[in-house]
């Protein structure tokens, strides 16, 4: 049976046009997100879709059945701040947050056999900034991270363009498909914006975190300016000299809204102020230090995307150089950020953060959900709420009639350690993850540890 | 140093709209009116009364300061705490960004200079362009947020810069120097400082009438589009029309000079000069001037053009006219 199955789906490969066949999951606990746990009950999959989700629900003729005994069915997580399915990203560290330079501008980065180009005089140049590139022209099925993170249980991520000031424009897409427009589900999903700077003195505009929003501000002027110069020209093309394109302004206007790196309380209080300032409509991102912040967060009913990647020492890093007590502090706090904002009513998601591994994944949900975060405010967090935040909640992020078959189905409970992710269906085409081992040292076994049975 | 505690701890409980508090029994240094013994009643964060009986309202929080001293908290009229970044070097003009921006109340160094007295400070930008960024006055209200920390009306500044600093990262060739990867920033002489700065007056001028013309025309009921907003240009402007004041780093006695002319030729006004090692050889012009200076107590020879600095430079400009303070410089 399961052999034929995947026969099926092979052929379905082979042939795009046809859709994936009818799925029947009988006799499954489903958690639909959406509404109460389903402690035994049917999920029918047609056409990409999820067609029927009940108790009493009728299992198609045509339809494969999975005995969903022992089985948990959940919506396909969604990563809701990514690069998974850009090629280019990986490797996956966020380029986001403060002193996250040393990058080339983008200019140089896309034409490097180029001579570097002259560093920024100033916002004029439009330093670091790439907003036109959108996520949705850049993903590619290739990924060979995409197996890995359908294997954690991601289905969708909410994926961007991660270089620069301006880096680009997201893209909400599905983390499979024949071709690269298979994937993507909807466009316009927000503007990525990180604090890059020039290091050092003499390399180009802008060295400091003032430096960057003092750009930031420039160009929100600007664009407001260009879009009054363009409504006038429209009105009065006779004898107005025209309006220059700028496709940097083009980029940031056609956003609908901005994601801004927020490390400290500092930051969550700054960004807050800076995003009425410039009236956008701001989600902040990364947050370690959130479980101090959700006041602020809560009093400007501001929207958090929480980094499941809990601040660590650096591997490399100095063993003689003490931690500050703050940078202590946040890595132990961290993990309480989701439990503390759900507390007070702060809406959030959680995202990757760049985590490609089940095991690790599973770890960095646990340790908020050991930190107080309900496991059902984890899931939520990690389905319907990203959906919601990227108006999507009418496709994806619950398991319901009519939307998206996006699931994943487990045995044993999701976030578990020793859970198994038994299937993946993206847009209803089934997966079996085999995850990939650890990365260790060629030939380290537990043998080689001594210390372990001691 | 105990009597200077004294002072910023009632500072800081008085502005949380607590009880009155009557400090009794002190030697009070007014620096307005002399030396007294007696008493203060602080209400809602402001003196209500100093002399030597105060009434005690009732309910109210009663310090005895006997054998201490309670004195003004300390102005510093030059100081880089309490902000996440202090310079924007990359340009020889960053008049576009600001300290308010990065203010940062989580600073432990807030807590340290209240402990040392300081209650108040200018957060200046850094000194690496001839013109620098826009500078903000803060209370050092720990524990509040860092929009809290700002005094409310305290006009708003900018650095400038002259001397070794603003032209240290240029490059008297205008190629590439470091490993190659770095070019000149013009200027590399003390003569490319004032060119910068009197190009982005200049500059200034041209925008500045460029929204006048735009006003009138809109006033005329013209209909034109408007000119495009410049946050570099913008604070210039505010200098240019007296609603900014400018700090300018400086060390030497011939480029204080040449700033003041260059801010006569303009028609704004140098507000302070900070450091201003020289400033006991042109005090006079300085005083004439209206500019202030802030300077060490104690500190030069740093480098080159602190050479030339005696100890005696606050006192000979006080004596001269010059309102001076003296500031720290902190990070």
């Amino acid at each position: 049976m399961k052999r034929l199955t995947v026969l099926l789906f092979l052929s379905t490969f082979a042939l795009p046009a046809a859709p994936p066949a009818p799925v029947a999951i009988r006799n499954a606990r489903i958690f639909p997100v959406n509404g109460p746990v389903i402690a035994k009950g049917t999920v029918v999959l047609r056409n990409g879709l999820i067609d029927a989700v009940g108790v009493d629900v009728n299992v198609p003729a045509d339809a494969w059945v999975i005995e969903g005994d022992g089985l948990t069915v959940y919506p396909g997580l969604i990563d809701a701040l990514s690069t998974f399915g850009i090629a280019e990203a990986a490797p996956t560290t966020p380029s986001g947050g403060r002193g996250a330079g040393g990058q080339a501008p983008a200019a140089q980065q896309s034409t490097p056999s180029q001579p570097a180009a002259p560093p920024a005089r100033g916002p004029e140049d439009r330093p670091y900034t790439t907003s036109w590139l959108k996520a949705e022209d850049l993903v590619k099925p290739t990924d060979r991270r995409l197996e890995n993170v359908r294997a954690e249980g991601f289905t969708t991520a909410v994926t961007f363009p991660d270089r620069g000031i301006f880096a680009g424009q997201g893209a909400v897409v599905n983390l499979a498909g024949e071709t690269s427009g298979d994937m993507v589900v909807s466009g316009s999903a927000g503007q990525y914006v990180t604090f890059t700077t020039t290091p050092g003195f003499g390399g180009g505009y802008p060295n400091s975190l003032m430096g960057v929003m003092a750009y930031i501000r420039q160009v929100y002027l600007d664009a407001d300016h260009y879009k009054q110069a363009k409504q006038f020209y429209a009105a009065h093309p006779r004898g107005t000299p025209r309006p220059e394109y700028d496709r940097a302004l083009e980029g940031v206007i056609e956003s609908p809204r901005v994601l801004l790196p927020a490390t400290r309380r500092i930051d969550v209080d700054r960004l807050i102020r800076f995003s009425n300032e410039l009236h956008i409509q701001a989600l902040l991102y990364g947050l370690p230090e959130g479980y101090r912040s959700a006041e602020l967060l809560k009093s400007a009913n501001a929207t958090a995307l929480v980094s499941l990647k809990w601040p660590e020492k650096a591997r490399d890093s100095d063993p003689e150089e003490p931690d500050s007590i703050r940078v202590l502090e946040i890595r132990d706090h961290a993990p309480s950020t989701p439990a503390v904002l759900a507390r007070n009513g702060v809406r959030f998601a959680l995202y990757s953060g760049g985590i490609d591994r089940r095991a690790d994944l599973f770890r960095a949900v646990r340790k908020a959900i050991d930190d107080g975060l309900a496991p059902e405010d984890a899931l939520r967090a990690m389905t319907l709420t990203p959906a919601e935040i990227y108006g999507v909640a009418d496709r994806l992020g619950s398991v319901e009639k009519g939307k998206i078959a996006n699931l994943v189905v487990t045995k044993g409970d999701l976030f578990q350690d020793k859970t198994e992710v038994k299937y993946v269906f993206v847009d209803g085409m089934k997966f079996e993850p085999v995850e990939e081992p650890p990365p260790g040292r060629p030939g380290a076994t537990e043998a080689s540890n001594p210390g372990d049975n001691q | 140093m105990r009597n200077a505690i004294i002072v910023c701890a009632l500072a800081v409980s008085a502005v949380a709209a607590t009880p009155p508090i009557v400090i009794q029994n002190a030697t009070i240094l007014t620096v307005t009116k002399g030396t007294l013994n007696g008493s203060i009643l602080i209400r809602d964060g402001k003196i209500a009364e100093v002399g030597e009986k105060v009434m005690v309202p009732a309910g109210a929080k009663v310090v005895d300061a006997s054998g201490e001293y309670v004195m003004p908290g300390i102005i510093d009229c030059h100081s880089h705490i309490a902000a996440d970044s202090i310079n924007e070097g990359s340009v020889s003009v960053s008049s576009m960004v600001g300290i308010e921006d990065v203010l940062n109340p989580d600073d432990i160094a807030i807590y340290r200079a209240l402990a040392g007295g300081v209650t108040t400070a200018n957060i200046l930008h850094g000194s690496a362009n001839s013109i620098g960024g826009k500078c903000t006055v803060i209370k050092l209200r720990w524990g509040k947020d860092a929009h809290d920390m700002i005094f409310e009306g305290a006009l708003p500044g900018i650095k400038f810069a002259l001397g070794e600093n603003p032209k240290r990262a240029g490059n008297p060739t205008g190629q590439r120097i470091g490993a190659g990867n770095v070019s000149g920033r013009y200027p590399a002489t003390r003569m490319g400082v004032e060119d910068v700065i009197r190009e982005a007056f200049n500059e200034a001028k041209v925008y500045q009438q460029s929204w006048k013309d735009y006003n009138e025309k809109v006033a005329r009921g013209e209909q034109v589009p408007p000119p495009r907003r410049d946050l570099k240009l913008e604070p210039l402007v505010e200098v240019l029309e007296g609603k900014r004041l400018v700090h300018s780093h400086c060390y030497r006695a011939d480029e204080i000079l040449m700033l003041l002319r260059v801010a006569d030729d303009y028609g704004f006004k140098i507000r302070t000069l900070q450091h201003v090692l020289e400033g006991y050889k042109v005090a006079k012009e300085i005083a004439a001037h209206g500019a202030g200076a802030s300077t060490f107590s104690d500190w030069w020879a740093y480098k080159l053009e602190a050479f030339d600095a005696i100890p005696y430079n606050a006192a000979i400009m006080t004596r001269k006219g010059v309102i001076v303070s003296l500031n720290s410089d902190s990070e």
